[in-house]
C-alpha cells in the first residue's frame, strides 16, 4: 500500500505526530507526579488541539471523492 | 491544485509554520541581563551581623550551644562532638591538582548527604561586617525539601511535617558542614562551617557566587534542580581548591519581574510588588524580614508553619524530565518566562500553603 500523500500534508502529519507525542508525555508525566489537575487541563488542550488538526488533515479541503463521502 | 486544494495547502502549511515557529522561539536564547547573577551597583555594603537581627525578631535563646560545639548521635546512639572552630592539623596535605581536590571534597560532601554541591572564592563583600574571616574559598552544600511537603495546599500535617524537614535540614545542612570542615582541618588547613545563626557570611550570596542558583523575589535562591526548595550551608577554607565556572544565567530575576505570585500569597505581606531596587549595592527586592519572622515565628515554640512564598513560586516544581525541560525552556527567553509564570496558575501549581489560616478556620468552624 502506497500512501498518496502531497508533500504539504507530509508536513501536517508530522506535525500531528509530534503533537500526540508532546501530549502523551505531558498527560503521562502529570499523571505519575499525581498532579490531577494539570493532568485534565493538558488533556483537554490536547485532545482539542489534535483533534482540529486531524479533522483538518483527513477532511478540510477534500473533495467528496477524494474523502470517500 | 484546483482552489480547494490550494486552500487546504495553506492551512496545513500555516499551522505547520506556526507549530514549528512557536517551539523554535520558545528556544532562542534572547532577553537576559548581563552575566552575573547577583546584580551589583557601585560599593555593597557589608550587612550587619545575624545577632544584632535575632535580638531584634526577640528570640535570644537561638544562639546555640555556649561552647560551640554541636553534638550528634552516630549509628550506635553514641555521641559525636564536633566543635565549629578547632585547631588545624599541624601536618598539611599537600595539594599538587587543585581541581582533583576539589572534586574530592564535593564527593565528600555528596557522600555525607549534600544533593548540590558549589565551590567558589569568598568575596570579602559577603562577611558580616567586622568578622575575623579571612578563608579564601567558600564550599556551598545544598539539600532540597521534598517537593510533596510544598504541594499540598489543605494538608495541616504535610504543612506541619514541610516546617518540620526545614528546620531538620538546617541542622541536616549544618551537620555536612560541620563535618566537612573537620575533615578539612584534619588535613591541615583552617576551615569553619557557617549555617543558621551561626553563619558570618551571607549564604545566599555566596550559593550564587558558586553558580548554584539565582536570587528570587522572594529572597530565595531558585535553583535548577530544586527551585526555592533548596537549603545551603558553607564551610569556608584555605584548602587550595578550584573554584566551579559560571554556569548560564537562569534569567529568574528577569521572571521575578514578570510574575509577583509570592508578593500577592504572602500572609504576611512581607513581600514587595514592582521591579527590584538597590539595597547596599545590591539590586534585589527587598522583604520585610521582621514582618516574615514575626509571622512564622509567634513565640515559646509556636510556628505558623507558612511556606507560602516557596509553594507558591513557579519554579517549585518535582526535578523529573518534564520539569527540568520547561525550567530550562524558561531560561531561554522573556516568552518563555512569561509562558511559565501563565501555565503555573492554569495548571494549578503554587499554591498558598498557610496552616495559620487552617487552625484559624477550624477554630471559627467549631
Amino acid at each position: 500500500m502506497v500512501l498518496r500523500l502531497k508533500w504539504y500534508e507530509w508536513i501536517g502529519w508530522v506535525v500531528e505526530v509530534c503533537m500526540v507525542a508532546l501530549g502523551v508525555f505531558i498527560i503521562s508525566s502529570s499523571i505519575a507526579e499525581k498532579e490531577p489537575q494539570a493532568a485534565v487541563i493538558s488533556a483537554s488542550a490536547f485532545g482539542l488541539l489534535v483533534g482540529i488538526w486531524s479533522w483538518v488533515m483527513l477532511f478540510y479541503g477534500k473533495s467528496r471523492n477524494a474523502s470517500g463521502i | 491544485m484546483s482552489h480547494l486544494e490550494k486552500k487546504r495547502a495553506a492551512v496545513i502549511l500555516g499551522g505547520s509554520i506556526f507549530f514549528f515557529l512557536f517551539w523554535t522561539l520558545l528556544f532562542i536564547p534572547w532577553g537576559n541581563r548581563g552575566s552575573e547573577a547577583y546584580l551589583t551597583r557601585g560599593e555593597v555594603d557589608q550587612s550587619e551581623s545575624p545577632d544584632k537581627v535575632f535580638n531584634t525578631l526577640l528570640i535570644p535563646e537561638y544562639k546555640g550551644p555556649k561552647d560551640h560545639t554541636f553534638v550528634f548521635t552516630g549509628i550506635c546512639n553514641e555521641e559525636i562532638k564536633i566543635p565549629l572552630q578547632a585547631p588545624v592539623n599541624p601536618v598539611k596535605t599537600v595539594v599538587l591538582d587543585q581541581a582533583r581536590k576539589s572534586d574530592e571534597i564535593k564527593a565528600i560532601a555528596e557522600s555525607l548527604g549534600a544533593a548540590l554541591v558549589g565551590i567558589t572564592e569568598l568575596n570579602p563583600r559577603w562577611k558580616f561586617k567586622g568578622v575575623p574571616l579571612d578563608h579564601k574559598y567558600a564550599i556551598v552544600i545544598g539539600e532540597a525539601l521534598p517537593y510533596d511537603f510544598t504541594r499540598e495546599q489543605k494538608d495541616k500535617m504535610k504543612a506541619i511535617m514541610a516546617t518540620k524537614a526545614i528546620l531538620d535540614f538546617y541542622n541536616q545542612g549544618g551537620k555536612i558542614a560541620l563535618y566537612l570542615a573537620k575533615e578539612i582541618r584534619d588535613m591541615g588547613y583552617p576551615a569553619r562551617a557557617h549555617y543558621e545563626s551561626w553563619s558570618q557570611i551571607l549564604t545566599i550570596p555566596v550559593a550564587i557566587d558558586a553558580g548554584l542558583g539565582e536570587l528570587g523575589r522572594n529572597g530565595m535562591l531558585i535553583t535548577k534542580e530544586f527551585g526555592p526548595r533548596g537549603r545551603f550551608a558553607v564551610v569556608t577554607t584555605d584548602l587550595p581548591l578550584k573554584p566551579d565556572e559560571k554556569s548560564a544565567r537562569m534569567g529568574i530575576i528577569e521572571t521575578c519581574e514578570v510574575c509577583d505570585k509570592c508578593a500577592r500569597t504572602c500572609p504576611a505581606k512581607a513581600i514587595t510588588f514592582g521591579g527590584p531596587t538597590v539595597t547596599r549595592g545590591v539590586v534585589k527586592w527587598q522583604l520585610d524580614n521582621e514582618k516574615c519572622f514575626k509571622y512564622w515565628y509567634k513565640g515559646d515554640d509556636s510556628w505558623s508553619n507558612c511556606l507560602t512564598c516557596m509553594t507558591s513560586c513557579p519554579w517549585n516544581k518535582p526535578n523529573n524530565l518534564l520539569h527540568r525541560v520547561g525550567n530550562y525552556l524558561a531560561t531561554r527567553n522573556p516568552l518563555s518566562r512569561w509562558l511559565l509564570v501563565k501555565m503555573d496558575d492554569i495548571m494549578g501549581y503554587g499554591q498558598e500553603m498557610d496552616t495559620a489560616k487552617l487552625w484559624q478556620a477550624e477554630g471559627n468552624a467549631k
